[in-house]
């Protein structure tokens, strides 16, 4: 019994005939989508996603969030949404709207006491639902909340969906990180571009008497990103009051006293906005003809 | 209002739900839905009522057609705020125990990072500590902690027969984990139907031994692990982890939810992260909120078996592999594990227990 288990990476899907690196065709009204994931639970990717979606909002980017975590959906409650869901004319799902942010959850749909037990067929179905057949406004960004892991969830998104890039969330525990490197092991091998990680939790800020302490060793996540090629996009506090906002369903920006919070956040969209326009370039120039045919003639030349 | 009203206001609610169901029935001089076994209870938890259905008794494909007769029924009814149509809870596992093993239970919770693997291995190692023989199994298949949090890195091997695989063992307690079979770094990308063929294998084909007690380290969430784990193994029930935050109350209510319908019972609440001291002034601020847990275990009635407080260096030495009912035994910390282990133990009625000098 060498290999007891079967742990192979199941490469694109047969019934689908959808394969990795050929992802579906693009979502009319959404320009890019970029996911916010995290190998590890519990460690801000629901928080970070909506107070990015704030300032990328304030930067003047029309944003919206998809929940994608189906069986820990946090967003409707960060976001103070309602349960229900309403439709336009043409029968379409329209996403819920607050704080001027258009958003989709699946706790929009279910009643707080139902459990969502899905089969991984469902979960896809369902997922490509939210995507597709939502009546999704015009977006520069729409913003997707993962839930954790590397499982039915994020293989969906990657076969069926034109992703521009991914931010990974860390907390300076080694638990975490070892999982995040998972994340950028996934997100690398599918070639999907990893914007950068986030450090959550890097410190805290009593509430009493405003003292900043760390929580965990410090220098982990930098260290993590320099081993893996990729950014490292600051820290962020964990700050009790930010906490008990994100329970009452607003955001950070709609209150006051939490600046060192807010500037880490307007930090990570300008960095978010940013790479996103480089990918938009890079897509834009892939599609020219002309520069494609550059392209070609350069490695010809090179290989003459 | 007080609890003891709220809980004799839903009694109430239950009872005249189910009378007006007996008014609805299968045609003109049929018996009614619940005479003829249909309806199989009627639950409610406020105003939130589950009306659950007795698969037996309904003919084949009908189900929906009865679900839609009944929900707009009972929402007319005064008291009533939402109503969800059900089956009623049954067991899926497939199998009355796992040879060798008394118990089973899961730990779980509804959100990630509230601390689940580092109940579980403390509770694990408590346990074992008070002379109960432990194993406990790794189920989290995307992010396995366990290894790290026992101090264990290498890979398992076979047994000597080359039949079955050895499990880890430290401090006491035989562990078990895919991070164990894994290269470190590598994600595993498993779809739910990988999941359904690999997990029992860590159930069954793992050497487990004779054990009173089998803890399982749950993934977050209602997903297929968690179906795979209920049908393989008969779980004697479920202990529930939780932060005092609304968002984490929110998906432990949907895990419950879950673990009711298969008729899994929960022993009880552990709340996690409950606050942390400033190094400063001491003052204890409220990490994840207050007291969620609390509030949640009134509601529905469940007991809260343990709270603990947010110890940043018992964060940093659990990154080390020192357990803190090994590394602070006698501290407060190690108290509560070791009164949660003792209350597990009494609870199932395991083995005679050693005293801990806890």
């Amino acid at each position: 019994m060498n290999q007891p288990f079967p742990y192979q990476v199941e490469v694109g899907n047969a019934e689908t005939g959808v394969m990795y690196g050929e992802p579906g065709s693009d979502i009319p009204s959404v320009s890019d989508v970029v996911l916010i994931a995290s190998g590890k639970g519990g460690v801000g990717k629901s928080m970070v996603t909506v107070n990015l979606a704030c300032a990328l909002k304030q930067r003047g980017k029309r944003v919206g969030v998809l929940d994608a975590d189906l069986y820990g959906p946090s967003i409707a409650r960060m976001l103070g949404t309602d349960n229900g869901l309403e439709y336009n004319e043409a029968g379409q799902v329209l996403p819920a709207v607050s704080h001027g942010i258009p958003s989709i959850s699946v706790a929009n749909i279910l009643p707080p006491e139902a459990a969502l037990v899905w089969k991984g067929p469902l979960v896809a179905q369902a997922l490509v639902q939210m995507f597709r057949e939502v009546a999704w406004p015009e977006l520069d960004v729409l913003l997707v909340d993962l839930p954790p892991g590397t499982g039915d969830v994020q293989l969906t998104i990657l076969e069926q969906i034109p992703v521009t890039g991914t931010v990974l969330v860390s907390t300076p525990q080694k638990l975490a990180m070892a999982d995040a490197e998972r994340g950028v092991a996934l997100f690398h091998e599918l070639d999907i571009p990893v914007f950068g990680i986030v450090e959550n939790m890097d410190s805290y800020i009593c509430p009493c008497c405003g003292e900043k302490q760390t929580l965990f060793p410090q220098g982990g996540v930098k260290t993590l990103a320099e081993q893996k090629h990729v950014a490292y996009l600051g820290g962020i506090p964990l700050d009790p009051a930010a906490q008990s906002n994100a329970d009452n369903g607003t955001p950070l920006f709609e209150t006051h006293g939490a600046d060192n919070l807010i500037e880490a956040f307007e930090a990570l969209a300008d960095t978010v906005e940013k790479s996103v326009e480089r990918e938009r370039r890079l897509r834009l120039a892939d599609a020219d003809e002309s520069t494609r045919a550059a392209h070609q003639a350069f490695w010809e030349r090179l290989v003459d | 209002m007080s609890i003891s009203q709220s809980v004799q206001m839903a009694a109430s609610l239950e009872e005249y739900v189910l009378k007006a169901l007996h008014s609805v029935t299968e045609g003109p001089g049929g018996l009614d839905i619940v005479s003829s076994g249909q309806v199989f209870d009627v639950v409610a938890t406020g105003g939130a009522v589950r009306v659950l259905l007795d698969t037996d008794h309904i003919p084949d494909g009908t189900e929906e057609m009865l679900a839609e007769v009944i929900t707009p029924f009972v929402e007319a009814l005064p008291g009533v705020d939402r109503v969800v149509v059900k089956p009623r809870p049954r067991s899926i596992a497939m199998r009355e125990s796992l040879p060798g093993i008394t118990h089973v239970i899961g730990v779980h919770s509804g959100k990630g990072g509230v601390g689940k693997s580092t109940v579980a291995v403390n509770l694990a190692v408590a346990l074992a500590q008070q002379g109960i023989s432990v194993g406990l199994l790794d189920a989290d298949v995307y992010g396995p902690s366990c290894p790290t949090l026992l101090g264990i890195t290498g890979r398992v091997e076979t047994t000597d027969d080359g039949e079955k695989i050895a499990p880890m063992n430290r401090h006491g307690v035989s562990l078990m984990s895919l991070g164990l079979l894994l290269p470190e770094g590598q994600a595993l990308i498993w779809r739910g139907s990988l999941v359904d063929q690999g997990l029992p294998q860590l159930l069954t084909d793992v050497d487990w031994g004779r054990l009173d007690l089998l803890l399982v380290d749950l993934p977050p969430g209602t997903s297929d692990v968690h179906l795979a784990v209920a049908r393989h193994a008969s779980l004697s029930g479920v202990v529930t982890v939780t932060s005092p935050g609304q968002v984490s109350i929110d998906d432990v209510r949907r895990g419950m939810e879950m673990f009711a319908d298969l008729q899994i019972p929960c022993l009880g609440l552990v709340q996690n992260m409950a606050g942390v001291a400033c190094q400063k002034c001491g003052e204890v601020g409220a990490l994840f909120g207050v007291d969620g847990g609390g509030d949640l275990a009134v509601e529905i009635g469940v007991p809260v078996l343990a709270s603990l407080p947010f110890v940043p260096e018992l964060a940093i030495q659990s990154d080390l592999g020192e357990p803190l009912v090994i590394s602070r035994l006698g501290s407060a910390a190690s108290r509560v594990f070791h009164e949660l282990a003792g209350r597990l133990a009494t609870g199932l009625c395991i083995g005679e227990r050693k005293e801990v000098l806890s």
